[in-house]
């Protein structure tokens, strides 16, 4: 009888994960506005932490299974409880272990169809495809949710422990780092030594200026994404494919290669600022991610600009480890083009992200190097500095002919950069 | 001081807790406001709904909107006539000047107040239908007309792309509580929330959506401003200009005048088959015998008459039943649009008359549905239609005059007309 | 949260300024509500 009646109905679809369709939109959808809009006042009203934090874990909980599925929840809940348990132990071996389990993790859900096809593939093509099949019965229909993001959160976490950081022994605190909801999807990526005492700070004391400076953050966030980049987006649609471009006048391509050059830094820092924004409603700080990147006059700029959340991680757990710039230039070289070929396929499981990131790396090291070079270095190195705007031109540019190769394959990217230059087809 | 440390202090300076009462301010005054846009007509001058005021240009009318304008331009002792139904009776190929609709309202007189509500690809259950629901209490007499095809069950309200209209009556209770209705509806939607996408998590969206505008009417207020002022979503609207901020008002109504077009481009001989294929397909799946084997047998039977497909005729029944509330049956016009005779002449004898088979037996299921209908187009000229389905302003002075007919008499049947 | 660092900022127009951008937010979220409905392919994010 209960069963029957259009409320329960209603409610069960309320809380029934969402389809595979919907993945990526996340804040702008209105079942996260409804969501926001209980459970933001009950944080607030539920004045001690001792009842905000269980509630905010239920909350988080909620929305992870909304987004993410069962079949998303349940590696997470796997891989997060192991992080827990083996970080709880304080063991070198143990943490090690819980870094090779997230990343296994990560290289399964998301890479098992690249590495089999693209990287195995070439070197032995039947191995490849019959690797590519296997991965294929194996993996769900898509990577579970943030994949990337709780893997990175998880590594971070026994790299640090291992290294001596006190780990969380609250599951709860646990938890909640594990699947904060502003962060959940989109970043930024925490650090729990700030996290962990942030949390703490607002579930004991979030304030009104928290809630009005969060407001506005949200507010700038979703015009950015909302209200820009979706726009941006559309007109891209439209004008992006190369047959579109080759029939557009000179002045409508370099309007069309400055769009996109937008579009990424509106949507992406959007997100960010609406993630940042609502933790801070709810007292707590997140790292920023976005630091004007399109005002650098360097490419090393740019990276200390552009998803800092994720630089500063790669930097910490991939280009110090592998030994950063302590052995010498040719080898600092070799970890960061490795780094920035990580950075690039971390976007996805595809060369031309990688390309991407070797794009920067390459660009990264040339700036990076310039200035050493045997006599005409110094002096070229005192002349740019004096020249703040070619500089950034150059940086830009640089960065924004890098977008073409982020979103179009690489012949396409070819010759979209091709036709910039041209005024015919 | 540079700008950022400029911005930084600004930014300190605010007060908190008045930035969040002139928030809450702000938003509670959208809401009244939307609340007021709900019961204001702004779409004038109307005619009908084209692209630029659709959901092909993502512009979603809303029963404000649609009931506002009847309440400005139907008075309350006219009888309502809401034109429902698909491009067909939206007047497709019928310059706005001289629409079918303009010829019926002159047909009536003016006792009685006709409006066009007709969207492309709109069915029997959509948008016109659910504002004629809507007003049943404001204007008590009235008839809503609709266009269908032979055979076919009209699809469940709330579903297809003009769903949010349903959804939004029914979320601010201007719907009549049938349960036969909501559990056909259910059930066409049950399939899609167990997981088959479309569906689910999109019908979540729209009826959390439309939840939402119950509370705080966004949509009327801001459909407002793109109709009159400007509009905020790329598109490239209009071939030849980026202008995409122009107000939708200020969009001409692009329909061409059929009628003005030669016999070769309204039946384009290279299409000949597939739209053959089309006409045979409006009754081919009705009349058919299935042979031992289980494989149709497309031809008439021992007796030379052409036998009857139940299970095709038993589900349109089915879907007649659950369309609408019981009530509303009577008060609605199903018109049947016969295909060009350009076309129908090209078929063999058997098949017309299979053809017109379809289309008396449809009239009368309907009828028998607690419905009223009529078919057209039998006696109508090649040069009536502007191509297969829709009709000239010629033919559609002539759709006028059957119809006005044909709601005098429904008019005079359902006691309209007693003073 | 300190307050104004311009000691010559009054009150009222720190008081007025602030209403007006709450105003301007609380006038956002309500155009946002509204334009939440029109679809735009998601973007990068599906991949993480």
């Amino acid at each position: 009888m209960i069963a029957n009646a259009a409320w329960f109905h209603d409610l069960t679809a309320i809380f029934a994960p969402a389809t595979p369709e919907d993945f990526g939109k996340i804040f702008d959808t209105y079942w996260f506005v409804i969501f926001a809009g209980i459970v933001l006042p009950a944080y607030w009203l539920l004045r001690r932490p001792a009842l905000r934090l269980p509630f905010l874990a239920l909350a988080c909980v909620a929305y992870h299974y909304h987004f993410a599925g069962p079949a998303g929840m349940l590696p997470i809940i796997v891989i997060g409880t192991a992080t827990y348990a083996l970080g709880l132990t304080r063991r070198r071996l143990a943490c090690a272990a819980g870094i090779a389990l997230s990343v296994l993790a990560l290289s399964f859900y998301k890479y098992s169809h690249f590495l089999a096809g693209e990287a195995l593939g070439h070197i032995h093509a039947a191995w490849g495809a019959a690797a590519d099949k296997s991965a294929g019965s194996l993996l769900p229909a898509a990577p579970p949710l943030a994949i990337s993001f709780f893997a990175f959160e998880f590594i971070h976490y026994l790299y640090e422990v291992r290294r001596g950081a006190v780990p969380i022994r609250n599951p709860l605190r646990f938890l909640l780092f594990a699947i904060f909801f502003p962060s959940l999807v989109a970043g930024p990526i925490k650090r729990f030594t700030q996290f962990i005492p942030s949390l703490e700070h607002g579930a004991r004391g979030v304030g009104v200026d928290d809630v009005s400076i969060g407001l506005r953050r949200v507010a700038l966030g979703f015009l950015k994404k909302v209200v820009i980049a979706d726009n941006l987006t559309l007109a891209i649609a439209f004008y992006g494919p190369v047959a579109k471009f080759a029939t557009m006048t000179l002045p409508a391509r370099w309007t069309v290669f400055v769009v996109i050059a937008l579009r990424i830094l509106f949507d992406f820092s959007g997100y960010s600022d609406i993630a940042i924004g609502l933790a801070r409603m709810l007292g707590v700080k997140l790292p920023e991610n976005f630091n004007w990147p399109y005002a650098a006059t360097s490419i090393q700029e740019f990276w200390r600009r552009w998803h800092m959340s994720l630089t500063s991680w790669i930097r910490d757990y991939v280009y110090i480890p592998l030994g950063g710039n302590r052995h010498g230039i040719a080898r600092r070289m070799l970890n960061g083009l490795i780094a920035f070929a990580l950075i690039g396929l971390w976007h996805g499981p595809a060369w031309h992200f990688v390309l991407w990131g070797l794009y920067h790396g390459l660009g990264l090291a040339v700036c990076a190097s310039y200035a050493k070079l045997p006599i005409a270095g110094p002096p070229l190195s005192r002349l740019l500095a004096r020249q703040p705007i070619p500089c950034w031109l150059a940086t830009q540019a640089f960065a924004w002919f890098g977008w073409l190769i982020f979103f179009y394959p690489v012949v396409e990217a070819g010759r979209i950069a091709g036709l910039l230059f041209t005024s015919g087809a | 001081m540079n700008p950022v440390e400029i911005i930084r202090s600004l930014r300190a300076a605010l007060a908190s807790k008045t930035v969040l009462l002139g928030a809450l301010v702000g938003f509670g005054g959208m809401c009244l406001l939307g609340r007021q846009a709900a019961r204001e007509n702004h779409l004038s001058p109307f005619v009908r709904f084209t692209q630029w005021t659709s959901p092909e240009t993502k512009y979603y009318p809303t029963i404000g909107e649609m009931t506002s304008l009847v309440r400005a331009t139907v008075r309350p002792d006219q009888v309502l006539v809401v034109v429902g139904g698909n491009s067909v009776l939206r007047g497709v190929g019928q310059p706005v000047q001289r629409i079918w609709t303009k010829a019926l309202q002159q047909n009536l007189g003016p006792g009685y107040g006709v409006v066009n509500f007709a969207f492309n690809g709109s069915t029997v259950t959509d948008a016109g239908a659910v504002v004629a629901e809507a007003l049943r209490r404001e204007y008590p007499r009235q008839i809503y007309i609709a266009n269908a095809s032979p055979a076919a069950p009209p699809a469940p309200a709330g579903s297809g792309v003009y769903w949010f209209v349903f959804w939004e009556a029914y979320y601010k209770g201007l719907l009549i509580d049938d349960p036969v209705r909501a559990a056909a509806i259910a059930e066409h939607n049950h399939y899609d929330v167990i997981g088959n996408p479309p569906g689910g998590a999109g019908l979540r969206e729209l009826k959390a959506r439309e939840w939402l505008d119950r509370l705080f009417y966004f949509q009327d207020f801001w459909n407002k401003i793109t109709y009159r002022h400007v509009n905020t979503v790329w598109g490239y609207y209009m071939p030849g200009t980026t202008d995409f901020l122009r107000a939708r008002k200020d969009y001409p109504d692009p329909e061409p005048d059929t009628l003005t077009y030669p016999m070769d481009v309204r039946y384009n001989p290279g299409n000949l088959a597939v739209e053959m294929a089309i006409v045979r397909g409006c009754s081919q799946y009705c009349y058919l015998s299935t042979d031992a084997s289980g494989h149709f047998q497309m031809r008439k039977d021992a007796s030379g008459r052409w036998p009857l497909y139940a299970p095709v005729w038993d589900d349109f029944a089915a879907g007649i039943k659950v369309a609408m509330p019981q009530e509303l049956k009577k008060r609605t016009l199903i018109l049947l649009s016969r295909s060009s005779p350009f076309y129908v002449r090209r078929l063999t004898a058997d098949e017309r008359e299979r053809d017109d088979l379809a289309y008396i037996h449809s009239v009368a299921m309907w009828k028998a549905g607690g419905y009223d209908a009529m078919d057209y187009g039998k006696d109508f000229g090649v040069e009536d239609y502007g191509d297969r389905t829709h009709v000239t302003w010629q033919g559609g002075a002539k759709l006028a005059i059957l119809v006005a007919d044909k709601i005098r008499e429904m008019s005079k049947n359902l006691g309209y007309l007693q003073k | 949260m300190s307050r104004s660092e311009s000691p010559s900022q009054s009150p009222v127009v720190r008081h007025a300024v602030s209403l007006l951008m709450g105003v301007a937010i609380g006038v956002f979220f309500h155009y946002l509500l509204f334009r939440l409905t029109l679809p735009v392919a998601p973007f990068i994010y599906v991949s993480f």
